[in-house]
């Protein structure tokens, strides 16, 4: 049985955990919408990752993908959905209680 | 205001600073709404023009007036030439070259993908107080109109130009421009090219056309001020946002 000390690092949401869906999750809470584009740009994730990356989000509930055409030109986008707002913000309270409080190692 | 190629970025080993990629976000968002850098600059530059023009034959008109010659200037000023559509063209041309051209350097902007952020209270409010503005100064343009007319200082086309401008102008600004600076050159594009087409001389053009130079000048440099700081955020960009 795991040390009961040790249940809130392994409670931590892995979904928003993992570092490109944590920078993913975290530039579209601070937007309306996000291209594709820019999310590339912004996390630095090959156009493959990302997609695979968004793709869990999606099917997690935590983003919506918007495609629409500029002219001819297919763009895609994507927002945050609540719930993926809420386990953003649960995760960051998580971590907020993990660390160490000032002073202490 | 173009960065690397976007194809080939760097993956990145674990995210920057949360904080700093939501600024990042928060800010090149921002010229997709509030700020229009080169845009900005655009508009004071076409205002600061069209004012010195304005000013010019105003200044033209006194001299010729004080001196009791009759020269093309004053030709210009008494009705004959302030009718002609060559001179209500001018007039139109710099805000709406000013707004087609802030669209373009929008998009320039966003290139890198767009990016929607929330409009927030008091961005909202101050949209609405320019709103709010320019409807008062129009309404006052389409209410002198008949007065313009009966002073035929111009013609038929100015005054329709002045009262379909009076009436569109603020809602291409709603559209279009950002509150702040840009409003305020909207606002001023709206008096200087209504008066100037209803044909209104002395103080009041005057006036008006000499607080718009520095205030211009001012703008004109706020402008810059948001290009750099683009070009420092497109710099971060392009470094995967990694610090």
């Amino acid at each position: 049985m795991a040390d009961p000390r040790l249940e809130p690092i392994l409670t931590v949401d892995r979904m928003v955990h993992e570092p490109a869906r944590l920078a993913i999750l975290t530039v579209l809470a601070a937007a309306e919408s996000v291209e594709f584009l820019f999310l590339q740009r912004i996390t630095g994730l090959s156009k493959g990752n990302l997609s695979s990356h968004t793709q869990k989000l999606e099917a997690a509930g935590f983003l919506e993908t918007l495609k629409v055409f500029r002219g001819r030109i297919p763009v895609t986008s994507f927002q945050i959905t609540e719930e993926g707002r809420t386990a953003l913000q649960a995760y960051h309270r998580q971590l907020r209680a993990l660390l160490p409080k000032e002073g202490k190692p | 205001m173009n960065a690397s190629n976007p194809t080939s970025p760097t993956p990145i080993a674990q995210p920057a600073d949360p904080e700093h990629l939501a600024t990042l976000t928060r800010e090149y968002g921002a010229y997709g709404r509030e700020r229009s850098g080169l845009g900005l600059l655009l508009g004071e530059l076409l205002l600061g023009l069209q004012t010195g023009f304005v000013l010019g034959l105003q200044l033209g008109w006194a001299l010729a007036h004080r001196n009791g010659t009759r020269t093309w200037m004053e030709w210009l000023w008494d009705g004959k030439a302030m009718g002609h559509p060559a001179f209500v063209a001018l007039m139109l041309f710099p805000p709406i070259l000013w707004l087609a051209g802030k669209e373009h350097l929008r998009r320039r902007y966003l290139s890198l993908g767009r990016v929607r952020i929330p409009e927030s209270p008091s961005l909202r409010h101050r949209r609405i107080l320019a709103l709010v503005l320019m409807g008062l100064v129009s309404t006052v343009v389409l209410l002198l109109m008949p007065m313009a007319w009966h002073g035929a200082w111009n013609s038929g086309l100015a005054l329709a130009a002045a009262g379909g401008f009076a009436a569109l102008f603020p809602l291409a600004c709603w559209r279009w421009a950002a509150p702040g600076a840009e409003a305020l050159v909207g606002l001023v594009f709206l008096l200087l090219v209504s008066l100037a087409l209803l044909g209104a001389q002395g103080a009041y053009l005057l006036g008006l056309a000499t607080m718009t130079l520095p205030a211009a000048f001012l703008g004109g440099l706020e402008g810059l001020m948001q290009h750099l700081e683009f070009k420092e955020l497109e710099r971060q960009l392009a470094a995967g946002a990694r610090e």
